[in-house]
Parts: structure tokens; C-alpha cells; sequence
């Protein structure tokens, strides 16, 4: 089976930086190739793989750069003419953060992204949801407030195209389920409601596929990071969007077309609070 | 629907007349006692279906029940009745469910039942059908049961030995693969499979006739084993251990993986879930267990459920590692029950059992 437009894209763009480039991915994309991951790694999860909603794939990849990548102005630079030189072009709708190309007739967009920025916030600019190094302007990325730990011993897994492969990294359950829950907060109100849809099966999506280690990490992470305010948002998110029927969550995850038929909410919502509390 | 009384041959001129004829009111359909011949095969009924202007007479055999057997025998009657008369044959019974008249349609025979259903064939002329009517006339409890829960014990012991001598070794049998049946039982699950010409008996032997249609009637009455209670637990080192600690000098097991959970011992492929365990107590199991596993809810290696139910226990089988397996037969059961791929999994397993079934006939 030829591999998809997205696999082929990060291969090409891995193998552009010199191979070995550790590209971390985030977002629906990173979700399906952790899926793709656990299943062929028969690791033990919270729920059985049959019980899973079924992988899906999207048409952007949520590239993760490093804070201190995005403090450096030359590794930018660097990474904006490797866009260029791969045919990425800038989308004018989100200009620097995100860049797209077309791949065998599709469209494929990179969405740049960035986790807390850390002991690194003096070395950049930030306007609003952008951040980039002080002093250029090719390359931004999208402040992602919510990735907290989004850095913390990812996931390695390899990916492959049938004649290239790859090692990537996907960041751990705590870190991936924080930035669903800010997202499914920001996108509950929409009139189109596809996007929170999305991101509340990711959620479920998340939870079923925990792994033990993942489950060690997160409760490292929970408290590392027990007195941010956003694992308190989080928390309140998850009252208001899941703990109680009849909640927007719930609904939203309920009209997904992959929701499983035994999803049982209660228990995503104790399995919420336990990854991100601890 | 009629009490469970079956009905009389004598009933049955009055409640076909009552009910009329399955093809509507245009069809006319009279019934006259057969005149009985010395010397010559007596048929129990002249049907005549009249339609318009057409009249169309039949030579008809009447049965009380409608079990295969019973068919079989009432379409053996009928064509030789047919033959010495020269009408076409027609069968009457209390029910003919869609594949029963798909196989009077394959026999060219006619036949209408006591619930609205029919076939009326005249090769080139004439053919009649009407189905889809329920059955006012189900067979009693014992007999509907024979293929489920702690019963279809009996049929399932056909398909590991094909062939018994008597209804004791039949019962002895099922106790040396690990199950425990009534010998009144295993007489009443005997006669519903010869009834359903599954099974024969004749000069002291029983045998097993019709493998795959014994598996099918297995798989159409099967149900999962009522859960009485369940735990997940973590097991401590290797699963077998705890199988084999758990079915310690015991002839018969006392925790035996799931059909499911056994599939690979018998197919090829893996289904990746979480394993699952039959047992008869869990008590019992923890108790023998002792510090091999510890109840969680969240990343089990086994779930361990409770259940009344022997059948997933007979038949059981174990690896040199000590891993209790679910019979073949229970396997097969519970993935054809189960999503498109657990169904593709019990068709290869459905094949191992008739092979395996093959090999002890022959």
C-alpha cells in the first residue's frame, strides 16, 4: 500500500534536515501514528484495542518544535528554507505558522506549533498566539499554552513509507489530553460543530489507548506541574464538559460517527481527572 | 400461540378448514379422508385445491410435529402413496418455517402447515407459496433446549466422539472431558437430535450423521454464560501459572480461558484483547491464587468471570505450559457471535472441528 500524503511529507521533511531530526507531532496525525504504534506494539492499554474507535488520519500535520528551537533564530531560518526548498508556501490565512504543498494531488499542511516556552520566553517575541526569535520573521510557530510537559520523554516510534523510515516523536498522554481538553473548551460554542466532535473522540481516543508508562509519565507530570493554572482549567473543563450528563462533551462525543456504541462517559471523565491530576 | 399439547392427526381437517387455505380466498382448499385400500399404501388425506376454474388434487400425509425427522418421514410415506395413486405428493404439518418449504420447493412435494404457510406445486402447471407466518405450534421446552446451556453438554460431545454404544457411555464421556449431565437429560437431548436426523440409533449404535448441521444448530441457539460476578486482576509472572495453580489436582478445571481468549490456540492470528477466564468461583480461585494476582480496574492481564454455567468447562484443553483452554467447540461458538473478524476466526476454527470430527468417523 503506498503510504499517505502526511508520511510521505514528514519523511521528506526529516530526511531535508539531515535525517534523524526527531520531528515531534502533535495533533490528529500524531494520535494515529500512536495508535498505529500501540497496536502493532501489543502494550497493555486501559481499554482492549477492540474497544477503540478507529484510526482516523487528518489533512495537517501539527508539527512540535522545541522552545529552545524556537528561540533560535539560525534553526528557524534553517527550517524556513527547508520549507521553501521542499515547495511548502505559506497559507495566507495563518502567514509563517503555517505552510502547505501539495503531495501526489492532496493538500498538505504543516501547522507549526510550540509547548510553553519556559526558561526560553526571553529569547523570543510574542504577538498574541504567535511566538518567534527575537529578531526574524520568516518562521513563527503557534503558542500551544496548553502543552504543558508537551517536551517530557515523547513517544518514539518509526514511521516508513516502504522505502524511507523514520523515527518521530508523539508526546505522552498528559500533555496530548490537556491540549484536547483547551481546544474542546474553544471549540465547544461553534456552530460547526465537527471540530469539537473531533477533539472530544480524541479525547476518548487518548484514555482507551493509555499505556502503564504513559500512566507513570503522567502522574511525574501531574506533579510537576500541580500548581499551574492550566491543569486547574483543565480540571473545570472536564466538570463542565463531561462529569455530569446532559454536558456538551458528552453530546459532542456521542455525535461523532466513530464514537464507540459502550463509551462509557463516566468513566472517561474519572479517567480524565486521574491523568491529569495524578 | 396453542398450549404446548401437540396436536392430533385428527384435529387437523377442522383447523385447516378453520384457518383456509394459505394462498387467499381466491384458492379453495378441501380436505377428504383417504379411502382406505386392503393390500395397498393408505394415504391419510385427498387434499383439492381449486382456483377459478382450475382443480387440482393431491395425495396428502399428515404429521403431528414437524421436526426433521418427522418430514422425512412423511415425505418418504407420500411418495409412495403418490406413486400408487398418481397425484402429485403433499405433506401437512403444524409448521413450515422458510427452510423447510425451501426444501419441499428442492423435492418438488407440496405441503401446507397450520399457521398459513404452504407450497403447492404441480410441475408446469401450478406453484403456490405463502411464508412468513409465525409458529402457532412450538415444540415443548426440553426439546427446544436441547442445543443450549448446560444440555447442548450432549450434542457437544458428538462432535469429540461421533459414535457410542449406549446413553451410559455417552454420559461417561461427557464426564472424562469434564462435564456432568443427567442421564435423563442426555436421553432427551438424544432424542431431539434424532428427531432432527442429526443423530441416528440403530442396532445398539448412535452416530453422529451430520456434523455441520449439529455446529450450525449450536451456534443458532448459543448463548454467552450468564455472569454471576467478575474481577480483573493483575497476575503476577505468567498467566499459565495461575491457570495451573488454579486447576491444581483437579480432573476437572476450575478456570478455563474463553472461547475468545483461545483462539489461537486453534487458528491462526491473534486477537489482541484482554484475556478472559470462566470460573466456577471466584472465591475459590483466590483463594488458590494466593499472592499470583491482585484485583485492579485499570491495565489487567485477565478478567476472571463467575458464571453457573459448565458448558465453557467440558471439553477443555490444556497446554504443556499449563494453559486451560475453551474447547474448540466453545471457541467456535463465541467468535461466530462476534464482529466480522471474530466471525472469519470461527470459520477457521469451524473447520478444525469438522476435520477433527472426520477423523474420529472414519
Amino acid at each position: 500500500m503506498p503510504a499517505d500524503p502526511l508520511t510521505i511529507t514528514v519523511l521528506d521533511l526529516d530526511a531535508a534536515l539531515g535525517g534523524g531530526a526527531n520531528l515531534m507531532i502533535g495533533g490528529g496525525f500524531g494520535l494515529y501514528l500512536k495508535q498505529l504504534h500501540v497496536e502493532k506494539s501489543g502494550l497493555k492499554t486501559l481499554l482492549p484495542k477492540s474497544k477503540w474507535p478507529q484510526a482516523r488520519t487528518t489533512q495537517d500535520i501539527d508539527l512540535f518544535l522545541r522552545a529552545e528551537i524556537v528561540a533560535d533564530a539560525a534553526h528557524m531560518d534553517r527550517l524556513r528554507q527547508v520549507l521553501d526548498q521542499l515547495g511548502f508556501i505559506v497559507e495566507e490565512d495563518a502567514k509563517w505558522m503555517k505552510f502547505a504543498r501539495d503531495v501526489g494531488g492532496r493538500k498538505v499542511i504543516i501547522d507549526l506549533m510550540v509547548g510553553p516556552l519556559g526558561e526560553f520566553e526571553s529569547q523570543t517575541e510574542r504577538h498574541s498566539i504567535r511566538v518567534k526569535p527575537i529578531g526574524t520573521s520568516g518562521l513563527h510557530a503557534r503558542a500551544a499554552n496548553d502543552a504543558i510537559g508537551v517536551e517530557y520523554e515523547p513517544i518514539r516510534l518509526s514511521i516508513s513509507d516502504g522505502n524511507r523510515s523514520s523515527e518521530v516523536l508523539v508526546p505522552q498522554a498528559f500533555p496530548f489530553a490537556l491540549m484536547k481538553l483547551g481546544a474542546l473548551r474553544d471549540r465547544i460554542n461553534d456552530a460547526n460543530k465537527d471540530e469539537g466532535r473531533h477533539h472530544a473522540l480524541d479525547l476518548y481516543r487518548i484514555i482507551a489507548m493509555l499505556t502503564e508508562a504513559e500512566d507513570g509519565v503522567a502522574k511525574i507530570l501531574a506533579m510537576r506541574y500541580s500548581k499551574d493554572p492550566v491543569i486547574a482549567a483543565a480540571m473545570r473543563t472536564i466538570d463542565e464538559l463531561f462529569a455530569a450528563p446532559p454536558s456538551l462533551g458528552r453530546i459532542r462525543l456521542r455525535e461523532h460517527p466513530l464514537c464507540p456504541a459502550d463509551a462509557d462517559q463516566m468513566w472517561l471523565a474519572n479517567e480524565l481527572k486521574r491523568l491529569i491530576e495524578g | 400461540m396453542r398450549s404446548q399439547e401437540p396436536i392430533t392427526e385428527a384435529e387437523i381437517p377442522a383447523l385447516l378448514e378453520a384457518l383456509g387455505a394459505p394462498w387467499g380466498p381466491q384458492v379453495d382448499l378441501k380436505l377428504t379422508t383417504w379411502k382406505k385400500t386392503k393390500g395397498r399404501p393408505n394415504a391419510d388425506f385427498r387434499v383439492r385445491l381449486r382456483w377459478a376454474s382450475q382443480t387440482y388434487d393431491f395425495v396428502a400425509e399428515c404429521k403431528s410435529r414437524s421436526t426433521p425427522k418427522a418430514i422425512d418421514e412423511a415425505l418418504l410415506q407420500v411418495r409412495r402413496y403418490s406413486q400408487a395413486a398418481g397425484l402429485p405428493p403433499m405433506i401437512i404439518v403444524p409448521y413450515l418455517d422458510e427452510r423447510r418449504l425451501d426444501r419441499l420447493a428442492d423435492e418438488g412435494v407440496s405441503g401446507i402447515d397450520l399457521c398459513g404457510n404452504g407450497i403447492a406445486i404441480v410441475p408446469g402447471r401450478l406453484l403456490l407459496r405463502r411464508s412468513g407466518q409465525p409458529n402457532r405450534y412450538p415444540e415443548s421446552q426440553p426439546s427446544k433446549y436441547a442445543y443450549r446451556a448446560a444440555t447442548s453438554i450432549v450434542p457437544r460431545a458428538f462432535l469429540t466422539q461421533p459414535r457410542f454404544a449406549s446413553v451410559s457411555e455417552i454420559q461417561a464421556a461427557i464426564a472424562a472431558r469434564g462435564g456432568a449431565v443427567a442421564m435423563s437429560t442426555v436421553s432427551k437431548a438424544l432424542v431431539r437430535m434424532v428427531e432432527d436426523v442429526l443423530v441416528e440409533r440403530a442396532d445398539a449404535r448412535i452416530t453422529l450423521v451430520q456434523p455441520a448441521a449439529l455446529l450450525d444448530k449450536l451456534r443458532e441457539n448459543f448463548r454467552p454464560p450468564s455472569v454471576r460476578a467478575s474481577i480483573r486482576v493483575k497476575v503476577t509472572g505468567p498467566i499459565a501459572a495461575l491457570l495451573k495453580q488454579a486447576n491444581e489436582s483437579s480432573m476437572t478445571p476450575r478456570l478455563v480461558l474463553t472461547g475468545t481468549a483461545s483462539q489461537d490456540h486453534y487458528a491462526a492470528g491473534m486477537r489482541a484483547d484482554e484475556l478472559t477466564a470462566y470460573c466456577g468461583s471466584i472465591k475459590d480461585i483466590r483463594t488458590r491464587a494466593g499472592s499470583l494476582f491482585q484485583e485492579t480496574e485499570r491495565f489487567a492481564d485477565l478478567t476472571i468471570i463467575e458464571t453457573s454455567d459448565r458448558t465453557p468447562f467440558f471439553d477443555a484443553r490444556k497446554n504443556k505450559a499449563g494453559v486451560t483452554y475453551g474447547s474448540p467447540v466453545q471457541a467456535y461458538l463465541e467468535l461466530a457471535s462476534g464482529d466480522k473478524r471474530d466471525k472469519e476466526m470461527a470459520n477457521d476454527i469451524r473447520t478444525v472441528i469438522l476435520r477433527e470430527t472426520a477423523n474420529a468417523m472414519s
